[in-house]
């Protein structure tokens, strides 16, 4: 299970992959998203809403949303 | 069987690029929803808005622009929904312009976004983009095979580059993965990326500038800063710019004010990275003109001496620098960015002994502010800036004989 750089917060598979999307594709730093929220000074839901939208443009970081 | 014949273009036919490449890419804004029309008329509008006569010449078409499956000969294929004229007319349009074109691949299986990628289709993929009229391929880094390492995967585009038939600017886009610092001059690349995607947000410009600075980061441990990995022939490449997204388009993350674009662009110049605009290049507004085109900032990232630039004398806070960043021109001068990476107010300094000018060597210090035009000397040779967060100063220093 990963964890949070920060806050030592289990991670979801879409946390690690905004992670790996705004800070580094090859990097070993990976936040949750209250964490990432707060060091990119935007909300949890513009984060959730921009990972929907990458989902949705087909970038493969994010797995298809199950029902 | 296809059978390809290698040709070894002479040493005066290789390209050599002597300052920052420039241009527009389509995939800050636009990311998959790229198309032709989007393309001709951001080439008409850089053409338009004389962003050309400034240096701004490359037209770059990112990731999302071909058929999920290659043809029966292996060949990429542009998706004829997109791209209806095909990839070539595209390019010839370009031309006709007087630009130049551009086009993506990636090292890996498929591409960041699950395309088709080039790794063991360089050659092929080489040759396609060369009949096309291709004269810049940026090259991505995703879903490269773990067993192959990475300098292999360049230096083997970069060889199918180099004898395809045609001058094509070799972009690598390996994030600073893998140590790419330490090898990317051997695989041809003219300009390499060595940070993290960018996103329209200033704290990921604040990241991407500490990155290059030698400070060791949580981001990219491989090395100390990015700063002197770059110089004529193989620029660091810092990433496309967001200056003008306002947090719209495919990395908008909130945006930033017109001071974090100024400080943005100032940064991207002195550090000599390639400036590639990431905006919609059709709606530009008066403020974002003003930074893009602002000729004096552009001449540093484009002077010829492409020197390395250095923090003055270290002096941190909290692994964020509170000094100037210096880079040595052509002629003499010296391009000084004070910046306010800080969140809040901040006294940023320059002396003249972090440039050798102590007070007994009878050199006096003149400025000008690249962005007001206010011309000053640094008396006694020490500036002190009260700067507000996330803005800079940025000069060009003279050295005056007394």
């Amino acid at each position: 299970m990963q964890k949070c750089h920060d806050c030592d917060s289990a991670l979801t598979p879409d946390e690690i992959a905004m992670s790996k999307k705004l800070i580094n594709r090859s990097g070993e730093t990976l936040l949750c998203y209250e964490c990432l929220a707060k060091k990119y000074a935007v909300s949890i839901q513009t984060l959730k809403e921009k990972a929907d939208f990458y989902r949705d443009s087909g970038c493969t970081l994010f797995a298809p949303k199950t029902e | 069987m296809v059978r390809y014949q290698i040709v070894f273009i002479s040493e005066e036919k290789k390209m050599l690029k002597l300052t920052p490449p420039m241009g527009w890419n389509s995939w800050n804004t636009f990311g998959p929803n790229i198309n032709e029309q989007v393309v001709r008329e951001s080439a008409k509008a850089i053409v338009d808005n004389g962003l050309d006569k400034l240096g701004y010449e490359y037209v770059v078409i990112d990731d999302c622009w071909s058929l999920k499956q290659r043809d029966e000969n292996g060949r990429l294929v542009a998706d004829p929904e997109k791209f209806p004229s095909g990839m070539k007319a595209v390019a010839d349009y370009v031309h006709s312009l007087g630009l130049k074109f551009g086009m993506y691949s990636c090292a890996g299986t498929v591409t960041c976004a699950g395309y088709p990628a080039s790794f063991d289709y360089e050659f092929i993929d080489a040759r396609t983009f060369a009949e096309w009229g291709v004269d810049f391929l940026k090259y991505d880094y995703c879903y490269h095979p773990v067993a192959v390492s990475g300098k292999l995967s360049y230096r083997k585009m970069g060889a199918a580059l180099a004898n395809c038939g045609r001058e094509i600017l070799f972009s690598a886009c390996s994030w600073g993965a893998d140590n790419t610092h330490a090898w990317i001059r051997s695989t041809g690349a003219s300009m390499w990326r060595s940070t993290g995607d960018i996103h329209d947000n200033f704290n990921s410009i604040r990241d991407i500038i500490l990155q290059m600075l030698d400070v060791k980061n949580n981001y990219n441990t491989d090395f100390n800063g990015a700063m002197p990995f770059g110089g004529i022939g193989c620029f660091n490449d810092m990433d496309m710019l967001v200056v003008g997204m306002n947090g719209k388009g495919n990395v908008g993350l909130g945006g930033c004010t017109y001071e974090e674009y100024k400080t943005h662009f100032s940064a991207w110049a002195l550090f000599g990275s390639p400036l590639m605009l990431g905006s919609d290049v059709r709606d530009i507004d008066e403020q974002t003109k003003s930074i893009i085109t602002n000729r004096e900032v552009i001449a540093i990232n484009q002077d010829r001496l492409c020197a390395q630039p250095y923090l003055g004398y270290v002096r941190w806070i909290d692994e964020t620098p509170c000094n100037a960043i210096v880079k040595p021109l052509e002629n003499g001068d010296f391009a000084v960015l004070l910046i306010n990476l800080f969140d809040h107010e901040r006294l940023i300094t320059f002396a003249g002994e972090q440039i050798g000018i102590t007070p007994s060597t009878g050199v006096k210090l003149h400025a000008t502010d690249l962005w007001t035009g206010e011309q000053f000397e640094i008396h006694n040779h020490i500036l002190l800036e009260n700067l507000q967060p996330h803005c800079c100063k940025f000069l060009r220093v003279k050295l005056v004989q007394d």
